[in-house]
């Protein structure tokens, strides 16, 4: 706690972090605002900018970026009906409609608060929760450590969208792009084809930003709309009054206990926390039948879950060294730029750096409730009248220079358009790209830990004998086969009943 | 995983073919790759299990999941048929546009060696404004304009302030 106070007391100090927060604050609004470009392509596009910054300032940044555009999502989920990014889809049914009957100003504040407190209670949640994971994960020896990661792996591969044999298909394809280059143990090459280029692996930048910068802007003009954005043609009042807003409070209470929770559970994503969030309100409420015609609760729901989801989220990231969605997956990129690997390790010799990451998060909470506060509507009518084509433009060329940006390197942008096409053929395949990236920020942890664990213990089944991998394991086979089961065993009921008929 | 509309599970039935031939057969080709490689990757390194080991087991399991993939989707497509009206629509893995747009960003790399990064980005981002402006044709010149402006505020963010020697 002394730790984080000190960090918060230092960055206060510090100006140039101030503005960098605040500058990541404000790109992440203008782009989580815009339909079409998810926190993950911000994330991505925004990454080589942090090359030349120090890793607590690229932190601020990017957190800046992170939580601002998660938030803004809902802005054209609101005055669009289009949500920016997945976390504001279930935004979209009661935030629209309370806009249709002229409230888009109230919808715009509910969803501010609501993001606000969700923030707010998932870094408290992250703060107080990830020192005890940490601590714990530190007993980890090599074989907990496979079994966590496979474990991740099987995760996201089920969780992803798509289905989980495809997710399976694009984790190992993940995996084995990892292994490119060098054996760090050996120094034997492996699938380099001879270049000098591939000698040293993949850079996971150049291929975060295809995957997730290219491959998502190439989807986008796919969808460009034909006809200009029509914003609500009357706004209405902003304040809904104090007393709505603490009416509010349970839902936004349960709301983000289920978005931290859900965005701890690595891959399951803010898409699943809002629709949780969501349906639990209707259920619970009175008059379920009003939901989607714009109440303030629809909104409060999804929109505390998704940003209580970014606390969450960090969770995994900062104490297991797994990221808990795509977005987390580019930030362990911008850790390992700077020479971090997160992971429990990193709370027993960088105290200093896990309290700025808990400090930077919330100035980011902080940045975001003013900005947004303060030209709010107004600001977000103009962003959402910018015409695609210039946006698109600029993030494609953007994903360009920042791919070269890595090692001021032609072959880094090659990689990138080649990983933006192949991210974009994934997806229309209904491959999903998120195990892709997954696989190959874990293949070398993998790797390093499989093969001391078979070094130390020779025997595989090392991974059966201690408790923890034993379990790991066991919950990833029933991740994996467990719906395989359950469906082959519905459809043999089903047929079993259709058959006793009669006929 | 069997879907009740014909034209979803369809739809589902070649994409399950696509992605298993794929992948069987990058597992093939990074096998023949693998295997036939010379030098120390297949050396004994006594207790160390060596650093052919994860990549077999990835390459056996890229096969798999691949065969599992097929065996899903000829299951899926006999079961629906898989001459659904639907196939032309999901026949290619590209949209015509997203190929188009991607071309471009391949030919500026080209252009870039010829002409340095300034002009190529310059060109590359005004053909890409006129593309994505094409619904509107009165605009495509101004369309043209702002592309180069994009490029330019672009280029001279980080040749000059970031110091990134794009040359």
């Amino acid at each position: 706690m002394s730790a984080l106070l000190d960090s918060l007391g230092l960055l206060l100090m510090d100006p140039w972090a101030l503005f960098l927060c605040l500058s990541g604050v404000v790109v992440g609004l203008i782009f989580g605002a815009l339909p079409g470009v998810s926190s993950t392509m911000s994330l991505a596009v925004m990454l080589p900018l942090t090359f030349g910054m120090s890793t607590g300032n690229a932190m601020m940044f990017m957190l800046g970026i992170f939580f601002s555009s998660v938030y803004a999502g809902s802005v054209s989920a609101i005055l669009l009906n289009i949500p920016g990014t997945p976390g504001a889809m279930v935004t979209v049914l009661d935030g629209n409609a309370m806009a249709r009957k002229g409230r888009a100003g109230e919808a715009m504040t509910y969803a501010l608060i609501a993001s606000l407190f969700g923030g707010v209670l998932g870094w408290i949640i992250l703060v107080t929760t990830a020192p005890v994971i940490a601590a714990y994960a530190l007993k980890f020896a090599s074989p907990e450590y496979a079994a966590v990661v496979f474990f991740g792996l099987a995760l996201v591969a089920y969780a992803s969208s798509g289905d989980t044999l495809r997710g399976l298909l694009a984790g190992a394809l993940g995996l084995l792009l990892g292994v490119v280059g060098r054996d760090a143990i050996t120094d034997v090459p492996r699938f380099t084809f001879g270049t000098a280029e591939l000698q040293g692996g993949l850079d996971i930048i150049p291929l975060a930003i295809g995957v997730f910068g290219i491959a998502e802007a190439l989807t986008a003009v796919e969808t460009i709309p034909k006809t200009a954005a029509a914003l609500p043609a009357r706004m209405g009042r902003l304040f809904p009054g104090r007393r709505a807003l603490l009416a509010e409070t349970p839902t936004a209470v349960r709301g983000s206990a289920i978005g931290a929770f859900v965005g701890a559970i690595p891959a399951a994503g803010s898409a699943v926390a809002v629709a949780l969030a969501y349906a639990l309100e209707k259920r619970i409420s009175r008059t379920p039948e009003a939901f989607g015609t714009g109440v303030p609760r629809g909104i409060v729901a999804p929109e505390s879950a998704n940003n209580a989801c970014v606390g969450g989220a960090l969770i995994p990231m900062m104490t297991l060294g797994i990221p808990g969605d795509s977005i987390t997956a580019v930030l362990i990129g911008v850790l390992l730029l700077h020479g971090l690997r997160p992971g429990p390790g990193l709370y027993e010799s960088q105290p200093e750096f896990v309290a700025t990451v808990y400090a930077a998060l919330l100035f980011a909470i902080v940045f975001t409730g003013l900005v947004a506060g303060t030209f709010g509507l107004r600001g977000f009518n103009r962003v959402l009248l910018l015409p695609r084509r210039i946006l698109l433009t600029g993030i494609l060329l953007l994903c360009l220079m920042g791919a070269f940006s890595v090692r001021n390197s032609i072959y880094d942008v090659w990689v990138a358009i080649a990983a933006g096409g192949a991210g974009y053929a994934m997806s229309r395949m209904g491959v999903p790209v998120l195990p892709l990236a997954f696989g190959v920020v874990l293949g070398p942890i993998l790797e390093e830990n499989l093969r001391r664990t078979l070094m130390i213990h020779k025997d595989w089944t090392v991974f059966l004998e201690r408790p923890i991998s034993l379990t790991l394991i066991l919950i990833s086979f029933a991740v994996l086969l467990g719906p395989l089961i359950w469906q082959a065993a519905r459809s043999f009921v089903q047929r079993g009943s259709e058959g006793g008929k009669p006929r | 995983m069997i879907r009740r509309d014909p034209a979803i599970a369809s739809r589902e039935a070649r994409r399950d073919l696509a992605a298993g031939a794929f992948s069987v057969g990058l597992a093939a080709c990074l096998a023949a790759v693998h295997f036939r490689q010379a030098g120390r990757l297949h050396d004994d390194y006594g207790a160390e299990p060596g650093p052919a080991l994860l990549p077999e087991i990835l390459l056996a399991a890229l096969a798999l999941i691949g065969l599992a993939l097929l065996l899903r989707g000829f299951w899926i497509g006999r079961i629906a048929g898989l001459a659904s009206r639907e196939q032309k629509e999901i026949g290619s893995a590209f949209g015509r546009a997203s190929l188009v747009v991607l071309g471009l960003l391949v030919a500026a790399m080209f252009l870039q060696s010829a002409t340095g990064f300034g002009i190529a980005a310059a060109t590359a981002s005004a053909l890409l404004a006129i593309l994505l402006a094409r619904q509107e044709l009165r605009s495509l010149p101004r369309a043209a304009i702002e592309g180069v402006l994009v490029a330019a505020i672009l280029y001279a963010l980080f040749r000059f302030i970031l110091g990134v020697p794009l040359t």
